[in-house]
């Protein structure tokens, strides 16, 4: 993997993650923008903290071995934010496609020279498709595991009123016994 | 023919601010981020107005004709009655201290979550209404009518505070946005503005004295059901008295404890601690639930929900009461009780332990104290034989839960307790203790229907909780609230799945050697203890 374009994603790591992070953190509204990008304190920031480091890992792994494992581990924390943020999943998703798009206007020159071959780009823009789809998975394993939270919690919940013979609807509760008044008539006595 | 976007748009489209101010955008209900609406006949059961059927994603609220009448109406009132009310509405000079300390806006980005934007919901009304500039210049003071799309905004965002005070340790004028909250919340009920998981336990505490509607019979299976437990695990068979008149103590538990797990383990760890010290308690069917969702709703509710405490500790004829591991119960107790229902009856005394003698100064106004004061009591006076070897295997954290750190203070007796029963670690500093992030499930928000506002609201608390566990494998998250034990093992499950919750004394429980216990060989899960081949070993 020891190409040019690695090579100049690895010098310019910084430039690149930077701008990067800008077009993904572009999604939110603009004080919140401003928090994620400027609070560098990842427990007072765990949005921005966490996509910028995320992203970093990307990068790394782009530039470089772009090991499956690693790019998967490093995409997860991502998507599993912006799955349970306000956004549509194709917003959610965006930050990747756009990348190519970072990619070609960052090096314009570089590609226009040939110093960048279209072998080593087409390359590079491939997995940066693969990882899209594969972003896909992991937003979509996210929605669901929500869905399935939910699911959870109305079981555990119909179980505890099953239990209790809360479920039969033909108990007449109005029979049952106000514990408010229950205290008021042992006060009488 | 309308052209695909490119990538780089498709971040940005709708997401820069919009065009219009945040006065007058209006909120989009989508499902997983609110809640359902009260039922009819939760509303009827306990006398709030307009009960009927409706949904906030409905265009029709089906509200009163005056609507707006009775809510300006009871703005006014609460404003004259509630000095705080009204320092807190005018004193705030938007600093912006409190902006970013919002679990929800950290986690969302949606500054209406910043709590000085969500009590602007408020503040707006009110300078238009009852300050002279607002009334002549509007726009400029920020001021603005109540309309009904405000009126839609003030129920998305009210229902979107946890009420867990974290906004409120930041500013420098000591406004507490929970209360603005609060009041926000008790004025949308006058007009039947509501959430069913907040309205459905308070009609069923009311009725039934506790939030899920057991009714007494019910709470003895569900403690008989506790004790089988005990006894397979240890041999001991426990006996429980209920509503027993002349017992020295009454012990209140969260109702969440006696009906679901995790809570029950932490149920059963207490049980068998106070059996341990030959404690002469008391349960009460009638009042079974310390956890009070008045607190929610009104003062009034909360009110009428407390007084139950006092009423059984004085039919009973106990000398004190102890309070189970509940979170909000203890900002209700400590800050509400003692003004709302007190002075505490005068049967009541100064909590003693019995076994050590230490006098609980700091309950002697409400004569009431919480389980792990009373227990870490007992193991700083060596009172307690523990082996901490049980609880091999987990490597727990703390969540200090909101309303015992923050409303009482509770902030060194969780820990004491932990640090003799097992390996634990706490999380950063700024996460924990009075600055310690909520759960995101609080103050009635923690239903099915919002898991998606829940992931997120309880994303920086989880954050917080994946660095512990990376770092030292931690794999249980104890904590001492009942709503955390219900909502944190489905926030583990989404961000930090291998994390477990339990309360503080379920792992005492563990540890706890008790007398004439069989050899132990489970957890009170029901799971293997690990540290067995140790012992064969040696």
């Amino acid at each position: 993997m020891s190409n040019r374009l690695n090579q100049l994603m690895t010098q310019q790591h910084e430039m690149l993650l930077n701008q990067w992070f800008e077009q993904a953190i572009a999604a939110y509204p603009q004080e919140a923008h401003k928090y994620f990008v400027r609070v560098k304190n990842e427990f007072s920031n765990p949005v921005g903290s966490n996509i910028y480091r995320s992203m970093g890992h990307l990068l790394e792994e782009l530039s470089g071995a772009r090991d499956a494992d690693k790019l998967y581990q490093h995409l997860e924390m991502i998507l599993k934010i912006r799955a349970v943020q306000d956004m549509k999943p194709s917003k959610a998703l965006a930050f990747l496609p756009s990348f190519k798009n970072l990619i070609t206007t960052v090096f314009a020159n570089e590609i226009q020279s040939g110093q960048i071959t279209r072998a080593e780009l087409d390359d590079l823009f491939t997995d940066v498709d693969t990882l899209s789809l594969i972003a896909f998975d992991l937003y979509s394993e996210s929605r669901d595991l929500i869905y399935n939270l939910r699911i959870a919690q109305i079981k555990e919940m119909n179980e505890m009123l099953q239990k209790a013979n809360l479920l039969n609807e033909s108990v007449d509760t109005s029979t049952f016994m106000r514990c408010s008044n229950y205290i008021e008539e042992e006060k009488e006595i | 023919m309308a052209k695909l976007p490119k990538p780089q748009e498709l971040t940005k489209i709708d997401f820069k601010p919009p065009e219009t101010s945040w006065m007058d955008t209006p909120v989009e209900f989508r499902p997983g981020t609110y809640s359902y609406a009260s039922k009819p006949e939760s509303l009827e059961m306990i006398g709030f107005p307009n009960p009927r059927t409706w949904s906030p994603a409905d265009e029709d609220w089906k509200l009163p004709a005056n609507w707006q009448e009775i809510i300006l109406d009871g703005l006014r009132e609460r404003l004259e009655k509630f000095r705080s009310l009204k320092v807190y509405m005018d004193i705030c000079v938007r600093c912006g201290a409190c902006a970013d300390k919002c679990h929800f806006f950290l986690g969302s980005g949606d500054p209406k979550n910043m709590p000085v934007l969500r009590a602007e919901l408020l503040r707006s009304v009110y300078r238009k209404e009852y300050t002279l500039a607002g009334k002549l210049m509007a726009r400029m003071v920020g001021a603005r009518e109540l309309t009904v799309p405000v009126l839609k905004e003030w129920f998305y965002y009210f229902f979107q505070c946890t009420e867990c005070r974290r906004c409120s340790l930041f500013c420098p004028y000591g406004i507490d946005t929970a209360e603005i909250t609060m009041i926000g919340r008790e004025l949308l009920n006058l007009v039947g503005l509501s959430i069913d998981w907040v309205m459905g336990p308070v009609s069923a505490c009311y009725m039934k004295g506790n939030h899920l509607g057991i009714q007494p019979h019910g709470v003895v299976d569900s403690f008989d059901m506790a004790l089988d437990d005990i006894e397979d695990i240890t041999g001991v068979r426990l006996d429980l008295s209920y509503n027993r008149k002349g017992a020295e103590i009454l012990y209140v538990p969260p109702s969440g404890d006696v009906f679901a797990t995790p809570g029950t383990y932490s149920l059963m760890g207490q049980l068998m601690l106070f059996h341990e010290m030959g404690l002469d308690y008391t349960l009460s069917t009638y009042n079974s639930e310390g956890g009070n969702f008045g607190l929610f709703t009104s003062n009034e509710m909360m009110k009428r929900l407390n007084a139950k405490i006092y009423a059984e500790a004085q039919r009973l004829g106990v000398k004190y009461i102890i309070g189970g591991e509940c979170g909000h119960m203890w900002r209700v107790i400590n800050q509400y009780m003692d003004t709302m229902n007190g002075p505490a009856p005068s049967n009541l005394e100064v909590p003693v332990n019995p076994v050590t003698g230490t006098v609980f100064e700091n309950a002697r106004s409400t004569k009431m104290i919480h389980v792990t004061e009373f227990t870490a009591d007992l193991l700083r006076h060596n009172k307690v034989k523990l082996d901490p070897s049980r609880n091999k295997g987990i490597i727990a954290t703390y969540h200090d839960s909101c309303n015992p750190a923050r409303a009482m203070g509770l902030l060194d007796e969780p820990r004491y307790i932990l640090d003799h029963c097992v390996e634990w670690y706490e999380m950063p500093e700024d996460t924990i203790r009075e600055k310690t992030f909520c759960c995101g499930s609080g103050a009635g928000l923690g239903n099915d229907e919002n898991m998606e506002m829940r992931m997120r609201g309880g994303f920086p608390r989880a954050n917080a909780v994946k660095y512990v566990k990376e770092k030292h494998g931690v794999n249980m998250l104890a904590c001492v609230c009942a709503i955390d034990r219900a909502a944190l093992p489905a926030l583990m499950n989404y961000w930090n799945p291998g994390v477990e919750v339990c309360g503080v004394h379920e792992l005492l429980g563990n540890a706890l050697v008790m007398k004439g216990e069989k050899k132990r060989t489970e957890n009170l899960r029901f799971e293997p203890l690990q540290n067995v081949d140790d012992e064969e070993e040696a």
